[in-house]
């Protein structure tokens, strides 16, 4: 990024590439609805709030966007250092490692993501804990901290 | 139901689900809609309270969405809720709102769900379930040996598991407390709390001995089904209530093994055994002895077939749905034998049963316009003279023309009719209540084994508070032995925080929370208080109800704070003549009759008679009661007594006996057990809001609660404080070694004011409600961190749609290039 929150040259290219993929009839245009998405496609993790407030769409078909209108929100999400890290998701999820070990409940995983915070569901949370965790042992019990690795490896 | 434990066969079924909060549950429950600064508690005349969500507040007025509608209600009634994190919480000392609401709240939530025992704090709480779980199977019982309070949900049989064991360890007797209102359980409780202690004591070597010899245990047991017979009856609200008190003592031997039992009883309440409400019934051991089940019984105590021809047993109920009177007579009959009842004595106790019975039927006459009573047939007397053994010519002349003493002399006296009748039924109310004390007697007996008694554990069973809309003597009775136990629990309390504070080195002065009550125990106690009042006015021969009204009101009117005026009574109600403020609520007392009842007079030339009557056993019930005062044979027994020993007044008798007791629990280390009756209705899973509160508020529970808040309730060891709130500042807690140090840093973090919470020794102890200031911190931060976790997850499976989106495009360009 350049000084400012100027983009780079680099950056602007590649926010443009992703942007074409969601312009799925090349007219120069993307739905609101893809704002999340592309974001992500471009390695930012934006919350649901976050995209909500820069004028994502839970529908499609209710506002377009130009490529000149998608750069700035690219940078305000990119410029937000307050995003999470490694180390909070560790502190969070030693929580629920009632032996201290290092492992936790594979169900119990799956039932706070879909009844805390911005809740996922069933399928959502089933699709990528399947390629994230280790399988569960014999007591349900998975580690937790070899999944966050490959989950903020990722990026 | 009286519950004869029957053994059943076949493994015992699974508790779990009657102790624990299922997992599944846990979690539905952990996702319940809360906002810590909108859910509140308001008022609600059929719920007592239900949730609803402020809108906004005005002064001093809080707009509340509730039950459909939104309204205004004054700041003070509208009540914190507690976060998820507290729901259906297995003590309630722990919540961090300790208000009313949340305590009735957190009691129905378990309840509704089968979870009937609660603490708060000291107490256990156990509500009646109306139906039998399968909590107190040996099963269940395995779960609780050997464990710590909080390693176990919460239990009867944890708490007396803990006594057990503080009895070992500590060389100390124990008590258990348990009281509450009628139909709240306490019985049942106290028989399991027994059947535990029988088992955990229980001799090993019971099994190579099969010779047909009662074990201790089994007959410790065995006194219920007798003590139930002839103590218990059923009331509006309990088909088995016990009409009267009772503190058994079990005692242990120097390697912990039983060594034997003794029963002490209190105030049984004798008005039953001659009069009953329509609802109601006298005392179950009537309708055994008329339920065939024994064959030769009612000819040998020339009893008809019908109950209704003896009025004294049938101006209610004759029957109850839920009890088999000839099953239960099976009980009792066999019972007898395991107690080691001779056949003639077992006869002997089913003829005075049935004398009671025929003494209600004896007629009486008035003689022309003299003031003299004489026998209207003497057909019934012939049968209880028969039965009684002792002469029925002596027997009419004694109730109609009694001796009495005059100076030195004995001179006869003549009786009309009411003053027969009166003194029949003073009698038939005697013997009765003799024959339960001597039956009594002779269960200790038995329970008395010659082993070595070392320790014991006693097990209170006596009813709690009683605020009725008519209530008199033994309202007084009760209410201030309940007073005494609250002041013993509030001094108890007082006394394991002074020493937790100490032991974690915590600058705090506590006032002894038991003072808080003195002034009305002294009322009621003192030299010059309500009881010597009666006392005096008892021996004092002119004495009237209006003279010891009178003397009370001199006394102690507009002088004591907790005598009161009482409040003027509803139409169609018995006005009361004084009040006394009780820490339970403010109790009006009508004192007609207390004069009498206190004095309870008997015609002595009749017991005279009984004294030496062929009955033996009517001999020994009677064996303490002097007869006919001054007579020839009373300075055989002891010229040691005071003048007037043979007249101790009931008020008397009862202060000794609740001194005894109370020196008795002083010497032990108490465990408080508190039966709460759920609904009126029997019916299982429900919960009346009013009758609940009312009784938190009569046993202490919310007293117990106020205690609480004045100092630190919540507390947690530094190692759990860290590990649940680190993540309010995790880095800070992370660089210090020190699990003190760390809870210090967090709270340092998070800039909690100093008087808010104490940092102890081993443990940080909170005002409360700041452990939900806490979670609502630890909520934010939690949700704040899963809502990133879930972002990144979400970005994590764009980012492979994304991979296939581009792999699709780079395909779509092949394509088009190559046509």
């Amino acid at each position: 990024m350049g000084k400012d929150g100027e983009l780079s040259a680099r950056d602007q290219e590649r926010v443009k590439f992703a942007f074409s993929i969601y312009d799925f009839d090349g007219s120069g245009n993307m739905d609101a609805f893809y704002i999340g998405e592309c974001l992500r496609a471009l390695n930012l993790n934006p919350t649901l709030a976050t995209i909500e407030k820069l004028g994502g769409k839970q529908r499609k078909k209710e506002k377009l966007l130009k490529i000149e209108d998608f750069l700035p929100i690219f940078a305000t999400v990119k410029k937000d250092k307050d995003a999470g890290s490694y180390e909070d998701f560790v502190e969070v999820l030693k929580l629920y490692d009632k032996t201290e070990s290092g492992t936790m409940m594979y169900a119990e995983l799956e039932h706070i993501l879909q009844a805390l915070g911005e809740r996922m569901d069933k399928p959502e949370v089933e699709m990528v804990l399947s390629e994230l965790c280790d399988k569960e042992d014999e007591e349900g019990m998975i580690p937790f901290e070899p999944f966050l690795k490959k989950l903020c490896a990722m990026t | 139901m009286p519950g004869h434990i029957v053994k059943s066969t076949g493994p015992d079924p699974d508790p779990t689900e009657f102790l624990y909060v299922s997992l599944e549950q846990k979690r539905i429950d952990q996702t319940k809609a809360y906002d810590a600064k909108k859910t509140c508690w308001v008022p609600s005349e059929k719920e007592g309270f239900i949730l609803g969500e402020i809108q906004g507040t005005k002064g001093d007025l809080v707009s509340v969405a509730a039950g459909g509608e939104t309204k205004n209600y004054k700041k003070e009634l509208v009540q914190q809720v507690n976060p998820p994190k507290f729901e259906k919480c297995e003590d309630m000392s722990n919540l961090t709102y300790l208000n009313e609401a949340s305590v009735l709240y957190n009691l129905k939530a378990r309840y509704v769900h089968k979870l009937i025992y609660t603490y708060s704090g000291l107490f256990c709480v156990a509500i009646n379930p109306y139906k039998r779980y399968p909590i107190y199977t040996e099963r269940a019982a395995k779960i609780y040996m050997g464990k710590r309070r909080n390693e176990v949900p919460p239990h009867i049989f944890a708490i007396s598991d803990g006594a057990y064991m503080d009895m070992l360890q500590n060389h100390e007797n124990q008590s258990m407390l348990i009281t509450g209102e009628s139909g709240a359980g306490k019985t049942e409780n106290t028989k399991k709390v027994i059947a535990y202690f029988a088992t955990v004591g229980a001799s090993t070597k019971k099994k190579e001995t099969d010779k047909p010899k009662q074990s201790l245990e089994d007959q410790i047991v065995q006194t219920n089904p007798i003590l139930e017979a002839f103590g218990n009856a059923k009331t509006v609200r309990n088909d088995n209530s016990s009409r009267f008190g009772k503190f058994i003592r079990i005692h242990f031997g120097p390697s912990g093994k039983l060594a034997g039992a003794d029963i002490e009883t209190y105030l049984l309440e004798k008005a039953r055994v001659i009069s009953q409400q329509t609802l109601e019934r006298s005392y179950h051991m009537f309708y055994q002895v008329m339920s065939n089940h024994v064959d030769y019984l009612k000819k040998m105590c020339l009893l008809s077939n019908e109950i209704h021809d003896y009025h004294f047993v049938s101006q209610g109920k004759v029957t109850v749905d839920s009890i088999d009177d000839a099953e239960e007579m099976a009980f009792t009959h066999e019972a007898f034998d395991i107690l080691g009842f001779t056949s003639v004595e077992k006869d002997n106790v089913y003829k005075i049963t049935a004398s009671v019975m025929h003494f209600g039927e004896m007629k009486f006459k008035q003689r022309g316009r003299e003031e003299q009573a004489e026998p209207d047939g003497t057909e019934v007397g012939e049968k209880l003279c028969q039965i009684l053994s002792t002469d029925v010519g002596e027997l009419y002349k004694n109730f109609t023309k009694p001796k009495i003493k005059v100076g030195n002399e004995f001179v006869t006296q003549g009786r009309n009719k009411d003053q027969v009748t009166y003194s029949v039924g003073a009698l038939a109310k005697a013997i009765y209540d003799r024959l339960f004390k001597f039956l009594v007697k002779k269960c200790n007996e038995t329970l008395e084994t010659g082993q070595k008694r070392v320790i014991f554990i006693g097990v209170l069973d006596i009813a709690g508070f009683e605020i009725f809309d008519f209530n008199g003597f033994e309202q007084l009775c009760i209410n201030f032995t309940n007073e005494k136990l609250q002041q013993f629990f509030n001094h108890h309390m007082f006394v394991l925080e002074q020493e937790e504070y100490k032991r974690e080195g915590i600058q705090w002065t506590f006032i002894d929370f038991g003072l808080d009550l003195q002034a009305c125990i002294e009322l009621i106690e003192k030299p010059l208080g309500i009881l010597s009042i009666l006392e005096e006015e008892s021996m004092f021969p002119k004495a009237s109800d209006k003279s010891f009204e009178e003397k009370l009101k001199t006394n102690h009117l507009g002088k004591s704070p907790n005598f009161a005026k009482p409040k003027p009574a509803g139409s169609g109600k018995a006005d009361a003549h004084f009040a006394i403020v009780h820490y339970a609520g403010t109790v009006p007392y009508n004192l007609n009759g207390w004069l009498e009842k206190n004095k309870d007079p008997l015609n002595d030339t009749v017991v005279d008679q009984l004294k030496k009557s062929g009955n033996e056993t009517m001999q020994e019930i009677f064996l303490d009661h002097p007869g006919q005062s001054g007579g020839a044979d009373a300075s055989a027994k002891g010229g040691k007594r005071a003048k007037g020993s043979g007249f101790q007044t009931v008020s008397n008798m009862y202060k000794e006996q609740l001194n005894n007791l109370m020196t008795t629990l002083r010497s032990t280390a108490p465990h408080f057990i508190r039966c709460i009756i759920p609904n009126e209705q029997k019916a299982p899973g429900v919960i009346d809001a009013a009758l609940v509160m009312h009784q938190l508020t009569c046993n202490g529970v919310l007293e117990g609660i106020r205690i609480c808040r004045k100092g630190f309730p919540n507390r947690m060891i530094y190692a759990d404080f860290k590990h649940r709130y680190c993540i309010l500042a995790s880095k800070q807690a992370a660089a210090q070694d020190d699990e003190k140090q760390a809870s210090a840093t967090i709270l340092e973090v998070i800039q909690l004011e100093a008087d808010k919470f104490r940092m102890g020794n081993t443990k940080v102890f909170f005002r409360s409600g700041v452990l939900g200031y806490l979670e609502e911190l630890r909520d934010d931060r939690l949700a704040k961190i899963i809502t990133w976790m879930q972002s990144w997850l979400r970005g994590f499976a764009s980012r492979k749609n994304y991979k296939r989106l581009q792999e699709q495009r780079i395909a779509l360009i092949i394509v088009q290039r190559n046509l």
